[in-house]
């Protein structure tokens, strides 16, 4: 018998205390909910209830890019920022006296805000204006918002807050682009570093606002991975800024558990040595390369590890299958410590209800703590 | 060009990662624009020519780049169609540059059967016979190559340059 409820048990992981059964809390939002027929979830709430689920609703109460943080970001003195639609296009542009700098992005039925088709910077002269625009930007707290959201969730789960992304992702996701960041990194290092040492500044006052909300974790969404990044990369631009982020977050005892759901085998060392309290989305193969059990191994018992269900398999797999690769993920994780089953990314679109199901069956069966299978 | 092989091999077993690929690539293509009229005045000819993109409503592009990257690195002439390309692009382009081999890539599990529909259309258009359809993306495996009835499968930016040097090498003998 259960006698937690999902917010009591997520919340025992988060704290280090022992949960009633091992919390299972996929990533779903709204790829995954625009395929799902059923009227019966029109919201992730909904959908955690339905598919019996411990809901960790993400970017509440907001994500703003290129932050990713959920706060509101001001414009102030002589810079404007709009937002203008064209049929399936958006523009967002900031204006300032030092010139324009503008995103395209294309929006599809899926995908209502679009995905970017041409960053803001493209040139070193993009990242001056830029660098002009971060001068003037302020932020605002969204507090209520998320207080009132977490209220809404209740004791179906909890709401997370994104923290900023550090600045070269802020670079590699949103501003520049994966090739333009390498190729101004090497052309344009000093410009380059001074708007990356602003973008960590800014990021200092995000956090000051956001560990302010009432949540015992939040979450960057850094996608940091082999995937996209050498190690290399990593320990230059990413480890030092997480670390203090991380301790950012110690101090006001909020639980700090960076979102990466690519490649990190080849990143394990510097992960071990990372202050961050835990990793979101850990990605088994193919799409990931990391086992939850073999990272266990490397990075120690503290660290909380959330993830180990590929999001392809889980869409791919039949019911049998799904069950079998659950119950054997179980076993490896016993007795499971710091763990919180869950998807390495977003649920995708169109995975079948029915594997859903298959999760929760095998996790109310087995996943009664410590596991013992 | 040798030293993108180099690479390649390098980037398959993890001894280089996506940035140092694009580091080696542009050096490259800051050597070719010296040396591509040269070797046209010269008469060199081009290993192939390849058409690539990512399917509809995919708008992945980072392995697709690094796929048409290496394949110019082996000699290869490469018209990268983009992301998000419709069915009939990958047609006409094919049929108007004559070319040897398609690419296709995709990263969604949602746009990957968006390749069986262009490998039909190609064969609609009655030029199946004459590309070779070569696949690839994170989702993609040998099995769902097959499916589909793909010529190939490659998995990484480097076996895609082997691959394609095979097909050559296939047609050519
Ligand atoms: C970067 C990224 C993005 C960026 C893309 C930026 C860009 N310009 O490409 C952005 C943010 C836009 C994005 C958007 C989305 N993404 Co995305 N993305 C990724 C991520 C993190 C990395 C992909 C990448 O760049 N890989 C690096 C390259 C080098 O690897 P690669 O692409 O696999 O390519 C290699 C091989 O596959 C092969 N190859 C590739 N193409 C070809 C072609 C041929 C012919 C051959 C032979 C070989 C070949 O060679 C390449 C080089 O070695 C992956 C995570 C992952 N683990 O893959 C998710 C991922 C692919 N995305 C995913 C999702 C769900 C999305 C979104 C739907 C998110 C959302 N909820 O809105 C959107 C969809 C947008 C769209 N319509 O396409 C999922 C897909 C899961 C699924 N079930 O399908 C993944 C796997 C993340 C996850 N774990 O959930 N994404």
């Amino acid at each position: 018998m259960k006698n937690m409820t999902s917010r009591e048990r997520l919340t025992a992981v988060l704290n280090g205390e022992k949960p009633d059964y091992l919390p299972w809390s996929p990533l779903v939002d709204y790829y995954f909910l625009s395929s799902w027929d059923s009227k019966k979830a029109a919201s992730i709430i909904d959908a955690s209830q339905e598919l019996e689920f411990d809901l960790m609703e993400r970017h509440v109460p907001t994500y703003s890019e290129p932050f990713g943080a959920s706060l509101e970001l001001v414009c102030t003195n002589d810079v404007k920022y709009e937002s203008v639609r064209e049929e399936d296009k958006i523009f967002n542009r900031y204006i300032t006296p030092k010139g324009t700098v503008e995103e395209k992005r294309v929006t599809t039925e899926k995908i209502k805000y679009g995905f970017i088709k041409k960053h803001y910077i493209e040139d070193i002269e993009d990242l001056r204006i830029y660098k002009y625009v971060l001068e003037n930007l302020e932020f605002k707290s969204m507090k209520e918002e998320f207080k009132k959201k977490d209220k809404e969730i209740g004791e179906a789960g909890i709401a997370v807050p994104s923290a900023p992304l550090t600045p070269i992702q802020q670079f590699l996701q949103f501003l520049i682009g994966l090739e333009k960041t390498v190729y101004m990194l090497m052309d344009h290092p000093e410009e380059m570093q001074e708007v990356l040492d602003l973008i960590h500044e800014k990021n200092k006052e995000c956090y000051e606002i956001i560990l302010d909300y009432p949540s015992d974790v939040v979450i960057p969404y850094e996608d940091t991975s082999t995937t996209v990044l050498s190690p290399n990369m990593y320990e230059n631009y990413c480890m030092d800024y997480i670390d203090e982020y991380a301790e950012l977050a110690l101090a006001k005892d909020t639980k700090y558990i960076t979102h990466m759901c690519g490649k990190l085998s080849k990143l394990i060392d510097q992960l071990a040595a990372g202050k961050m309290d835990g990793i979101d989305s850990m990605c088994p193969p193919t799409s990931g390369d990391l086992w939850p059990y073999d990272a266990r191994e490397e990075l120690g018992d503290k660290k909380i590890i959330i993830g180990g269900i590929e999001p392809a398999s889980l869409q791919k797999l039949s019911v049998d299958e799904v069950k079998d690769y659950v119950m054997d993920l179980l076993k490896k994780m016993q007795p499971g410590y710091n763990f919180i089953l869950s998807t390495g990314d977003a649920t995708p679109h169109g995975t079948p209800i029915k594997n859903l199901w298959a999760v929760a069956e095998i996790r109310d069966k087995y996943g009664k703590f410590p596991l013992n299978i | 060009m040798a030293g993108m092989k180099v690479i390649g091999e390098k980037f398959k077993n993890d001894k280089i990662f996506v940035p140092g690929v694009l580091v080696a690539a542009r050096a490259m293509n800051t050597g070719m624009e010296i040396l591509k009229p040269k070797l046209i005045e010269s008469g060199v000819q081009s290993a192939g020519k390849v058409v690539i993109g990512a399917v509809e409503s995919d708008l992945h592009d980072v392995g697709k780049n690094l796929v048409a990257m290496m394949l110019e690195g082996a000699g290869f002439e490469v018209y990268d169609l983009g992301t998000d390309v419709p069915t009939e692009e990958f047609v006409k382009k094919a049929k108007e540059i004559d070319a040897d081999i398609v690419g296709l890539s995709a990263l969604l599990t949602t746009t990957m059967n968006e390749m069986g529909t262009i490998i039909e259309a190609l064969e609609k258009a009655g030029i199946r016979d004459k590309v070779s359809v070569m696949v690839g993306g994170a989702p993609i495996t040998e099995d769902f190559a097959q499916e589909i009835s793909a010529d190939f499968y490659a998995k990484d930016a480097a076996e895609a340059s082997n691959v394609a040097k095979d097909i050559k090498k296939k047609i050519a003998s």
